[in-house]
């Protein structure tokens, strides 16, 4: 294996035991992992409202993406532009710290596609275990702190849940 | 028992009633011919006051069936009874014991009245019914009940057993397996002599563990059996010796390990559930929480174990939830799945309840402790380092400022319109009333009912004491029994019950929906009946709560007649009642219904008129909103 083939496998394995470890916790539940090419790992488990998630890794770029995460969101609606100013606020400095997203080390986009919107999460400065988790928390507060507080009708639409 | 007026049934009480109603009627009948009579004033008939003033008559032996299980209620300290007539010799029996007893319009209502009074005192009390009809009316309270883990006691007559599948008569109906997954413990007694046994299991499952209703159905040839003494009776002996008041204590090395675990988290909170209220554990939590810096947010059916008012109360801080590095879910018995609590997904979880088997259910934990939540705390308390964590505490201030800059930004738009009365007008001045006025700030007790109403009333309603706030639809979503809710409540304070104490007498508030309303509205008779103060505020927007602006072929399905007058309900049923129109009329008609509450000792209702169109954001924002739980805003766990 080459220098560079090395590297490429400990980033490949940081992320994914960061992953795992959500996984151990039982926070992630019916987790997996497939090897889509010698740069590519995909994982896919259950996590928040038991809905089915899938993770894509990229060594060459050292990105995180979520496909598809959210279904239905018109770009220029009322939820597509607060989307954006949600994630965008994660790396404001007004928020603590232990909140905020650092740009240096982990830099968020995010495509809409049809509606369909994917987030794409680069690592920088070999910040893995920082990067999973900070992804792992933008995710986590999407759900919980934006659409569940904001946008409780988007989720019942886009996931058919009760409306009670 | 004809001839014997103690045991009155109802057809004979109604058969005395209609004669008495057939003469009144021929005169009336004589002089209407003449001239328009004047109309009778509502009033409360003597036979109420006398009646609820009459002596205690404590059974003695000889003694009957419901006699003998009377006396095991009283000795266990059943604090009411909420019911209809049916069931006679069990009710009549409670009566005479002088446990306070409330007879209402519908058994349904009536155990929704029961469960809410344990929900804010922690005291068991009991609904009952008649068998069949008067039991099938309690189903869905009793499930209510059991999603709150309610320790509620269930009572229904039932047919006499040598009738069974006979259908002799009326009202036959098997029910156990009726409440089938909606309660702790259920029996159809068929032995007589096992009477004083089986009220024994009864308190045993009532008074220990995690509670949930228990329900005994009495057929005919139990409650009405006849003991000379004491020797006629199976497994008769006190309660010293069929339960006990000891609760399992936690392990010293898992108190010790999350006493570790706190003094290394930088953010620790602490989710009082249900548990914590059910073992009187407030003052200890109190300590423990101030002795290590732990926050403490609320859950459960019921608010005020750990004061919103307190430097480190996270309840209206939503915000700050996902900072929290340990979580502690005390006595959390309605469990969250994974992304329902909004904590971060690093947080790591203990959980602290009675129950081994059901530790770990939905949520993984990190630590597992089997205790009695009052043990746990106090124990607790005692391996806890001390600890300051102001920063901690600062941003739990600042998110609780920021909820209220939150909530004062709806309360401005809903502010703005002006052709109807905005839900978030009617929660930001309700909260003003209760907590920012003349009222001391700990006095109202609140049934926080509704549907799309309560997405604003919880943000603003707060908690000062325990059982302040009831939580209506708590878990189970029913929001029908909201005007049973408010009976119960309103008789805990009437009574000074548990924490009501302090508060013996003062009005309640109460809220709920037009759609609640029609379920449970006809229980504004039971309060003016026995003078129970209630305010109830009712949000009319003409509709159920639906989220969707357009249902197509279907919508006629989600809305009613508009403008309804729901107020008129109250006054022809004995209280009193505003329309309310317009956003500036509501806090002058808040004022005038509370005085008149309290000073006449009637309900008083405030029909609110609103519209169905503030639930759709694009139209009315801020529309129907979302919720963060744990906190203020939760209901459903």
């Amino acid at each position: 294996m080459t220098t560079a083939g090395r590297a490429s496998a400990r980033q490949a394995t940081s992320v994914a035991g960061a992953l795992e470890a959500y996984a151990r916790r039982g926070v992630f539940r019916s987790f997996s992992r497939s090897q889509n090419s010698p740069t590519r790992a995909e994982f896919r488990f259950r996590w928040l409202l038991d809905l089915p998630f899938r993770v894509v890794w990229n060594d060459r770029s050292a990105t995180l993406t979520f496909p598809d995460l959210l279904p239905d969101v018109e770009p220029r609606s009322l939820l597509g532009r607060g989307l954006r100013a949600f994630v965008k606020a994660r790396s404001s400095r007004s928020l603590p710290e232990h909140r905020r997203i650092d740009p240096a080390r982990l830099t968020v986009t995010f495509s809409n596609r049809g509606g369909q919107v994917s987030l794409r999460l680069r690592i920088r400065r070999q910040q893995y275990e920082y990067g999973v988790k900070k992804a792992v928390q933008l995710v986590n507060e999407i759900f919980l702190s934006f659409l569940s507080a904001l946008h409780p009708e988007y989720l019942c639409r886009a996931f058919h849940l009760p409306e009670e | 028992m004809p001839g014997n007026s103690k045991h009155r049934s109802r057809r004979q009480f109604l058969n005395q009633s209609l004669g008495a109603a057939s003469a009144v009627a021929a005169v009336a009948g004589s002089a209407g011919r003449a001239a328009a009579a004047p109309v009778a004033a509502i009033r409360v008939p003597d036979l109420i006051p006398s009646s609820l003033a009459a002596p205690v008559k404590p059974a003695n032996f000889p003694m009957r069936g419901a006699q003998v299980f009377a006396r095991v209620c009283k000795e266990e300290g059943l604090a009411a009874l909420f019911c209809c007539p049916g069931n006679y010799e069990v009710i009549n029996a409670i009566c005479d014991e002088g446990i306070p007893a409330y007879g209402g319009r519908t058994e349904g209502s009536m155990c929704a009245a029961a469960d809410a009074f344990i929900r804010v005192t922690g005291q068991v009390a009991a609904c009952s019914g008649t068998e069949g009809p008067g039991f099938t009316n309690m189903i869905m309270n009793i499930a209510a009940a059991n999603a709150a883990r309610t320790p509620l006691l269930v009572l229904a007559s039932n047919k006499r057993m040598s009738e069974d599948d006979a259908e002799r008569g009326i009202q036959t109906v098997y029910q156990q397996p009726t409440t089938e997954g909606m309660k702790k413990y259920g029996k159809r007694l068929i032995d007589p002599n096992r009477i004083h046994e089986y009220a024994a299991y009864a308190f045993r499952q009532l008074k220990t563990g995690v509670p949930r209703p228990v329900h005994l159905d009495f057929p005919g040839e139990i409650s009405g059996a006849r003991f000379k003494d004491a020797s006629e009776l199976r497994y008769y002996y006190d309660k010293a010796r069929y339960r006990t008041d000891s609760r399992p204590h936690p392990d010293p090395k898992l108190i010790r390990q999350l006493a570790d675990r706190i003094r290394k988290a930088q953010r620790p909170i602490l989710v009082a559930s249900t548990g914590v209220f059910y073992s009187r554990a407030w003052e200890p939590l109190l300590r423990l929480a101030e002795k290590a810096d732990i926050a403490v947010v609320e859950s459960g059916c019921s608010r005020g174990h750990f004061s919103d008012g307190h430097r480190i109360s996270a309840s209206t801080a939503p915000g700050a939830l996902m900072s929290a590095d340990l979580v502690i879910l005390v006595g959390q018995y309605s469990m969250p799945n994974v992304g329902e609590f909004h904590f971060s997904a690093d947080a790591a979880y203990a959980r602290i309840d009675p129950d081994a088997g059901d530790i770990g259910r939905n949520m993984p934990i990190d630590l597992g402790i089997v205790s009695d939540e009052r043990a746990a705390i106090e124990a607790l308390f005692e391996a806890v380092a001390p600890a300051r964590r102001d920063a901690w505490a600062a941003e739990l201030a600042a998110e609780r400022k920021k909820f209220e800059d939150e909530n004062a930004e709806y309360y401005k738009i809903g502010r703005s319109y002006t052709d109807a009365v905005h839900p978030a007008v009617i929660a930001k001045e309700l909260s003003d009333f209760l907590y920012r006025g003349r009222l001391p700030k700990e006095q109202t007790t609140v049934v926080s009912g509704g549907f799309g109403i309560a997405r604003y009333t919880r943000r603003w309603l707060r908690a000062f004491r325990p059982g302040q706030i009831c939580n209506g639809a708590y878990q189970y979503g029913a929001v029908g029994p909201d005007c049973g809710y408010a009976v119960g409540v309103g008789a805990s304070v009437q009574l000074g019950a548990g924490p009501q104490a302090a508060y013996k007498g003062a009005p309640i508030v109460a809220i709920t929906g037009d759609a609640g309303f029609a379920y449970s509205g006809m229980e504004l008779e039971t309060m003016s009946k026995y003078r129970i103060p209630v305010v109830l505020i009712v949000y009319n927007n003409n509709a159920w709560g639906v989220g969707s602006p357009n249902l197509g072929r279907a919508s006629h399905l989600y809305v009613f007649q508009e403008n309804l007058r729901y107020e008129k309900v109250a006054e022809a049923l004995g209280g009193r009642g505003e329309y309310v129109a317009r956003p500036e009329e509501f806090r002058p008609a808040l004022e005038r219904a509370y005085e008149m509450a309290a000073r006449e000792r009637v309900p008083a209702v405030l029909n609110c008129q609103a519209k169905r169109e503030y639930w759709f954001r694009d139209q009315y924002p801020p529309g129907m909103l979302g919720k963060v739980e744990p906190g203020c805003m939760a209901y459903a766990h």
